[in-house]
């Protein structure tokens, strides 16, 4: 198959670091593909898009953007790529549009096709009947849209989003989620790190699990489910107090149940058959006095392939 | 190309948009030029500069030389003449007066044939270094205009010898009758030039409070401008618009070329903002616009290299900020950007020479006396040199903050 993007046994490694940021990464992007890099907060999905932007030169390895190498041609790279960084990085006191503009120029763009394309992406991102007001008086979410607005402008091969959504109103998490199905469903290719399980499962033809630094399982959302086999995930809602190691163990001993593990007064067990353990299970919490709040028994999904691989919840991070 | 003028305009643009920093670089200035003008008084005349004269020639032309400098200049220099060439100098070193000045037996190189250039010796007070540039710049135009009549006398005399119309054994005993000639019409010649050149407007109105103070916080707030790190690669660092910008096809040069050029159009607008305003509205004479030109190209170079330099070569933007202030306040007071570094001892008059400040106050100081651009030569050297190093050290930075 031939990749838009890939990368080859990528290293990252800053001076003086106990473990390299990124280690031994490989994937490739088919074009027309999302591509989600899923992994907790610091397991290195920053840092693999900021080596595959040109940002941050690899200690080793490479990656081809558009069939060009990260290392030895970075500017044609960049030229394919369109950039959405986690953080909101555009000018507060000018307007959208006028942002718009300074950022079209810097990708050579000018004149009419520039203004035509510039009135599109604003129209994409819902942004049109404001797009003269300063960026600085806009909501959360309106920056966000403008953030991704930017690096679509110049008609990417391929869109690398880092984070995108963080800490923004679940309405306009759900519009930026809309608009990167309807760009791919134009045909746009989009490299999307994420640590919510929810948007990786929706957006993503395939996904990659990365964490401490190594890409943990590849595939599609099915292929990874079955990484796990038949197993449930079971969600026991337990006051924090009583979620001591001889519950946890106890909770172990259980037939059919493969690992367990706590945080913020959740314990999450992956088991043969949820519905078949979780009678015993309450009875072991009641027997160490914690009294169960609530219960969910789920199909295998990302956070079960997660907690398998690694032995913590994704939401531990 | 393209792309340095764009991120130029943004520069440009971001500053408009920034009121408070409008009413900083702009307003602010003004209303200090004008307080601290008002509060010293706007009639109230810098002292005129003490300057003692050895007058080698003793004809008729150096007596009429020394008189029309005393005439042309009573409001800028209190000239004393002296003989004695040792205490003149000994005068200076005892910062007594801010020069000593060697007018050279005119009467005699006009009549000579040797070809060598009359010299007026000037022997400054490195202590009265505004003083001293006054002193070189009213000289300088003295020398100028002699040259002109000694050349005359010269071509004269020559032509004389050519035609037979003189034997050379008589040009010792014609060369002073010549001379008195000449320096009659060397009268006239300066009142022409003086009028042509508007060294006959008022004096006191460049020598008072307000035009010392004006250049003087020009340049001040042009440094506050230059080094705020608002504007700073590292807010942009900060902002997270520096990875997005070296995310586009842009190379790093043409990044480091667009952000320092944004900050020198800032920066000239700035001062030609304040020139124009304070010549309109405060009346402040800045002088030579050729040489006043000059020296802010040259100011806005070598502070916002340092600005860059300093920036650049900080680890946070709040480290800047830090290291930046305390700077700008160290060469505000050694350079005189509020009294006049004439006040201060000797030493510490010769630190402020580490900045830019004092060359541009300097600079400004000779503009506003009649000097011209081609008086500009040492300001020029101490400036350009102080903007290689700090692009030198700025250029270093940004490949820091690069990596």
């Amino acid at each position: 198959m031939a990749f838009i993007v890939e990368t080859r046994d990528l290293v990252k490694r800053y001076p003086g670091a106990a473990h390299p940021s990124v280690s031994g990464i490989t994937f490739g992007i088919a074009p027309g593909e999302i591509f989600s890099l899923l992994g907790p907060n610091g397991a290195g999905k920053t840092t693999t898009i900021s080596i595959l932007s040109c940002l941050l030169a690899p200690t080793s390895g490479d990656a081809l953007v558009a069939g060009h190498s990260v290392k030895s041609d970075a500017l044609a790279v960049k030229r394919a790529i369109g950039v959405v960084p986690q953080d909101i990085a555009l000018y507060p006191s000018l307007s959208a549009r006028e942002n718009l503009r300074f950022w079209g120029q810097m990708y050579g763009m000018s004149g009419k096709p520039l203004r035509t394309r510039i009135d599109a992406v604003l129209e994409t991102v819902g942004l049109r009947d404001r797009a003269d007001e300063r960026v600085e008086v806009y909501s959360g979410g309106m920056k966000r849209r403008i953030n991704i607005a930017v690096g679509l402008l110049h008609r990417p091969q391929v869109v690398f989003m880092d984070e995108p959504t963080v800490g923004i109103d679940p309405q306009s998490r759900r519009a930026i989620l809309d608009m990167i199905g309807a760009l791919n469903a134009e045909g746009m290719t989009v490299l999307y790190t994420t640590h919510y399980m929810e948007e990786a499962e929706e957006l993503s033809d395939r996904i990659g699990i990365i964490d401490g630094g190594k890409l943990i399982a590849l595939g599609t959302q099915s292929e990874l489910a079955g990484m796990v086999g038949r197993d449930d995930l079971i969600e026991l809602k337990i006051d924090a107090e009583h979620t001591a190691p001889p519950l946890l163990e106890a909770m172990a001993a259980v037939q059919g149940v493969k690992s367990v593990t706590a945080a913020d007064g959740v314990v999450r067990l992956l088991a043969e058959d949820g519905q078949a353990a979780l009678a015993e299970l309450i009875g072991v919490a009641n027997a160490h006095g914690a009294k169960v709040a609530g219960v969910t028994v789920k199909e295998p999904h990302l956070e079960a392939v997660f907690l398998q691989l690694t032995g913590r919840a994704l939401r531990d991070e | 190309m393209k792309k340095i003028l764009t991120l130029t305009l943004k520069e440009l643009l971001l500053t408009s948009r920034d009121r408070p920093a409008l009413v900083l670089v702009i307003i602010a200035p003004l209303a200090l030029m004008t307080v601290l003008g008002l509060a010293f008084g706007r009639g109230d005349k810098l002292s005129p500069v003490p300057v003692i004269v050895v007058n080698q020639d003793h004809s008729e032309v150096g007596r009429k030389l020394v008189e029309q400098l005393q005439r042309d200049s009573s409001e800028l220099l209190v000239i004393t003449e002296s003989d004695d060439l040792a205490a003149a100098y000994k005068s200076v070193d005892d910062d007594k007066v801010a020069a000593a000045v060697v007018l050279p037996d005119l009467t005699s190189h006009a009549a000579s044939t040797s070809g060598d250039p009359a010299r007026i010796d000037i022997y400054c007070n490195p202590a009265r270094a505004i003083g001293a540039g006054v002193v070189k710049t009213i000289f300088a135009r003295t020398a100028e205009r002699i040259s002109n009549t000694r050349l005359g006398t010269s071509v004269t005399i020559g032509q004389l010898l050519a035609t037979g119309r003189l034997e050379p054994r008589d040009v010792q005993a014609f060369a002073p009758g010549l001379g008195a000639r000449v320096a009659a019409s060397f009268g006239q010649e300066r009142v022409t030039l003086r009028e042509r050149s508007g060294a006959a407007a008022p004096a006191d109105a460049q020598t008072n409070m307000l035009g010392y103070f004006a250049p003087s916080m020009a340049i001040m707030f042009l440094m506050i401008l230059m080094m705020s790190p608002s504007r700073s690669i590292l807010s942009e660092r900060d902002n997270g618009t520096l990875d997005r910008l070296r995310a586009t096809p842009t190379s790093a040069s043409e990044l480091m070329a667009g952000k320092m050029s944004g900050m020198m159009v800032t920066g000239l607008a700035q001062m030609a903002v304040l020139v124009a305003i304070s010549s309109i509205v405060l009346g402040v004479r800045w002088g030579n616009p050729a040489g006043v030109a000059l020296l802010i190209v040259l100011l806005v170079t070598s502070i916002g290299s340092m600005g860059l330099a300093l920036s650049t070569l900080s680890k946070t933007l709040s480290n800047a900020n830090t290291v930046g202030t305390t700077v700008l306040m160290i060469l505000s007071v050694v350079s005189g950007n509020f009294i006049p570094r004439s006040s201060f001892p000797t030493w510490m008059q010769k630190i402020g020479y580490i900045g830019p400040n004092a060359w541009g106050i300097e600079g400004f100081a000779k503009l506003s006396h009649g000097g011209a651009a081609r008086d500009l030569v040492p300001e020029t050297i101490a400036l350009l040199t102080m903007t290689a190093v700090f692009f030198i050290l700025s250029v270093m930075g940004f490949r820091r903050i690069l990596r």
